[in-house]
């Protein structure tokens, strides 16, 4: 993951590209203390990684910067955490900062 | 006995004990743990209540895979994990572990394999609650360490 230092820009798109594709992202621990139990993000196609997911959050949410930088924290497609990190229209998503039982 | 339980009331030990040990009866040994809410955090300040959040889908699997994991690797006759969520009071017990073998370093192995575990791999998201205000709880270094000692170890 990279570091988010500011929002990236979002170039305007032709016609043909731009897609927008609107998501649900629930928050959990501190991040819902932020921002909320969830948020709606809307991607373009393209855009639907895990990169560009934490651009949208930090441009919507600017204090959960510091915690969408933390390498800990998990994106959770569909109930499962993955690691590649990409995702399509339809998908439930969830953000999931460091976890810590017992 | 081989269970995981997310449980939202006080945790019943004399209960869920004489459960597991009934279950256990026969095997060499029985190693159970409890964790209880410390009364004072690590700046020493008094904690009022701690909070844990958990996730609806994936907190309960995650305790089951730390116990089934257990199992496998320290053939566990019988595993117990309880965790609470919600809000807790300092003092109340917030996990119970039980681990049962045929001998007695198996199970102690085991019980403290799934803490070790659960600290830093199970969904959960602690927040202090404390007069100066609200502090979200973060895996400290030696929680990672403590997990990570099992990676190259053997039983």
């Amino acid at each position: 993951m990279k570091a988010i230092a500011a929002p990236a820009p979002i170039w305007p798109l032709s016609a043909a590209k731009m897609v927008a594709v609107r998501f649900t992202v629930e928050l959990y621990g501190k991040l819902a203390d932020i921002a909320g139990r969830a948020v709606e993000v809307e991607l373009n196609t393209g855009e639907t990684h895990f990169d560009a997911l934490l651009t949208h959050l930090s441009t919507l949410h600017p204090p959960l910067i510091p915690h969408l930088n933390d390498a800990r924290l998990m994106l959770c497609v569909n109930d499962e955490v993955v690691h590649g990190g990409v995702f399509k229209a339809g998908d439930s998503l969830a953000l999931l900062p460091p976890v810590s039982g017992g | 006995m081989e269970q995981a339980e997310l449980c939202t009331a006080p945790l019943d030990l004399a209960l869920w004990q004489a459960r597991f040990q009934a279950a256990a009866m026969g095997c060499g040994g029985a190693v159970t743990f409890t964790g209880n809410v410390r009364a004072e955090n690590a700046r020493g300040e008094a904690v009022e209540a701690l909070v844990l959040e958990h996730h609806p889908r994936l907190t309960l699997p995650s305790m089951q895979k730390i116990g089934e994991e257990a199992a496998r690797r320290f053939s566990l006759t019988h595993w117990l994990i309880l965790h609470r969520t919600g809000r807790l009071s300092p003092h109340e017990p917030i996990v119970f572990v039980a681990a049962a073998a045929p001998h007695r370093r198996a199970a102690f192995n085991a019980a403290d394999y799934m803490m070790d575990h659960l600290k830093s791999e199970a969904v959960f998201w602690k927040k202090e609650i404390c007069n100066s205000g609200d502090l979200w709880i973060e895996p400290r270094t030696d929680d990672y360490s403590d997990k990570e000692r099992w990676q190259n170890a053997g039983n």
